[in-house]
């Protein structure tokens, strides 16, 4: 009888470790895939700052600084190219800011409704049609920005060029809003009960009780969610490479046409002669793209655990008030 | 002497099943009441009536009355954040928001927009809680930082920051360790002198220790109330004995 139960026991194990080993190997292979990705980029990057050749026509300098002239132009296959990065961080900039400043109040206005204001129904109505938004491609979300936002917004704000920052931004808006929203709703409902009902039976009103204690107490995730809003805003590319207008202009003006570093990639990257260097200053700017959301990621990340560990009381807490 | 809250024919459903029937009580200024009974027999659902933290509840119901100084408050028309704040709630589990403790303290007064002497109701009130000298000098920090029992004593001074007429008190020592409890039982005998105290309680002897009189629950009925003595030395109700005596419960 102890006999069969031990060799019961022994079978279950080989069997245990195999599936640890497979599960143990995934795991590494999604580490290495990132990695390996990293590499990749970077090593197609690095002649930019290592090549001769590559200097004759573009350096990191001449990617920063003024051309002759003055100028800031990209213009990569005119018979003299230009590499300025600047018209495509504006272009990035602008349209991420245009893109968070409409999808982060309404996907946490959206997700507050959700979470403490909406009846139970309503609720198991709302959030699984948000997260649905979430599934739509992004070249369908393009393609309605293109074809019908583009025509509305200028109909409505007479705009002189179709495709601009407020186009493409209101479409990646659409992009962003789901997760944030998502995210952020996850977060407030986590919130335990018991401090609502604290709160309440202190005299607070519900929209007191969710504005003072439920989302404070939500904080971390709130902001993570915000955080991964923005990279993606950033890295989106599809949307922006339809409705942006794909003009590398230095404007701040969210009415012109402008290119984003992700869009360049797409557009360019099919077409350009392999090792040329057109070709390494797109994995630079990849590179770049790369070191930007990791570096947001972090102090991100850095941020949250520093938000929870206040929330925990690990860490004392500043005077205030 | 017109007691303070009248309760009469008070019944509670949760959707349609019953949670109290019929509850016809006199709770009266300056005692404590201690409600006891079996777990499920409606205590905490007759607390919250009182302050009315079951219209959260999803399907909650209640007829009959509930008058405090002679007004209704079972009205469409009361304000329930003031009714709250007149009867102040401590729960079984306490519940300090993650910030520090001073913040915790003026939450109430702040709701209000009351910023003025805040910083001496602060001191009063955990020093009514028997909490004063232990955090006097950590105001500042977190209050997740306390022990269970000093967090307890906290949320007691942040409802006592209300200045509220009544405590409603939830088992406010269920978790807690005998010289905590101890702590909170001599603070309610303080608290007694300027306000009216109903403590719901698992625990008989903290009922004849504490309470001035005390009310036996059982499956939604209030089968007896009368002097905390005469409900533990000569319940007029069999089943009071045998709870009391330890019987079942």
């Amino acid at each position: 009888m102890a006999e069969e139960q031990l060799l019961l026991r022994r079978r279950r194990r080989v069997g245990e470790y195999f599936l640890e080993g497979l599960i143990r190997s995934s795991a590494f292979v999604v580490i290495a895939a990132l990695v390996l990705i990293f590499v990749f980029v970077a090593k197609e990057a690095v002649p930019i700052v290592t090549s001769a050749v590559v200097h004759e026509e573009v350096t990191v300098a001449t990617m920063m600084l003024p051309q002759p002239g003055g100028a800031f132009s990209w213009q990569p296959v005119s018979t003299v190219p230009k590499y300025s990065l600047l018209p495509l961080l504006i272009g990035t900039l602008k349209v991420t800011g245009v893109a968070l400043l409409i999808a982060l109040p309404i996907a946490i206005g959206g997700a507050i409704f959700t979470s403490e204001f909406a009846p139970q129904a309503m609720r198991e109505l709302i959030k699984p049609a948000v997260e649905l938004l979430a599934g739509i491609p992004s070249v369908v979300v393009g393609f309605f920005a293109l074809m019908v936002l583009a025509t509305w917004l200028q109909d409505a704000f007479d705009i002189l060029i179709r495709l601009n920052a407020i186009t493409a931004g209101i479409g990646l808006a659409l992009a962003v809003i789901p997760i944030v929203y998502t995210v952020t709703e996850d977060a407030l409902s986590a919130v335990p009960q018991a401090f609502r009902d604290g709160s309440t039976a202190l005299g607070a009103d519900r929209w007191q009780t969710a504005w003072r204690v439920v989302l404070p107490a939500a904080m971390p995730g709130a902001f993570a969610a915000c955080v991964l809003g923005a990279g993606r805003a950033i890295g989106e590319t599809m949307i922006v490479l339809m409705a942006s207008g794909n003009a590398a202009t230095v404007s701040l003006d969210p009415t012109q046409s402008f290119r984003s570093f992700s869009a360049t990639i797409a557009a360019e990257l099919g077409e350009v002669v392999q090792g040329s260097p057109h070709y390494h200053v797109l994995f630079f700017i990849g590179a770049f793209l790369f070191l930007i959301t990791f570096l947001m990621n972090l102090a991100g990340h850095w941020y949250v655990q520093r938000l929870g560990q206040k929330l925990q009381g690990r860490s004392r807490l500043k005077a205030k008030s | 002497m017109t007691p303070l809250i009248e309760v009469r024919n008070y019944s509670a459903w949760y959707g349609t099943q019953p949670a109290l029937g019929d509850i016809s009580l006199d709770i009266h200024e300056g005692e404590i009441l201690a409600v006891i009974g079996p777990a499920g027999g409606g205590k905490t659902t007759f607390l919250r009536g009182l302050n009315r933290m079951n219209d959260l509840d999803p399907g909650f119901r209640a007829s009959g009355s509930i008058r405090l100084h002679g007004v209704e408050l079972l009205g469409k028309d009361i304000d329930v954040a003031v009714l709250r704040r007149h009867l102040g709630m401590v729960f079984a589990v306490p519940v300090p928001f993650p910030v520090s403790v001073y913040q915790n303290l003026a939450f109430g007064p702040r709701l209000n927009g009351h910023t003025r002497d805040v910083e001496a109701l602060a001191e009063k009130s955990l020093k009514a809680a028997y909490l004063w000298d232990e955090v006097k000098d950590r105001l500042r920090q977190s209050a997740l930082n306390l022990s269970g029992g000093q967090q307890q004593r906290l949320c007691l001074a942040r409802t006592l920051m209300l200045e509220p007429a009544v405590l409603l008190l939830d088992e406010p020592c269920s978790g807690l360790d005998p010289i905590s409890t101890a702590k909170i039982e001599e603070a309610l005998r303080e608290l007694k002198k300027e306000l009216t105290v109903v403590l719901v309680t698992n625990n008989v002897m903290q009922a004849s220790r504490v309470a001035d009189r005390t009310a036996f629950f059982l499956q939604g009925k209030l089968i007896e109330a009368g002097t905390t003595q005469q409900i533990f030395m000569n319940p007029s109700e069999t089943m009071t004995h045998e709870y009391i005596s330890g019987r079942f419960g």
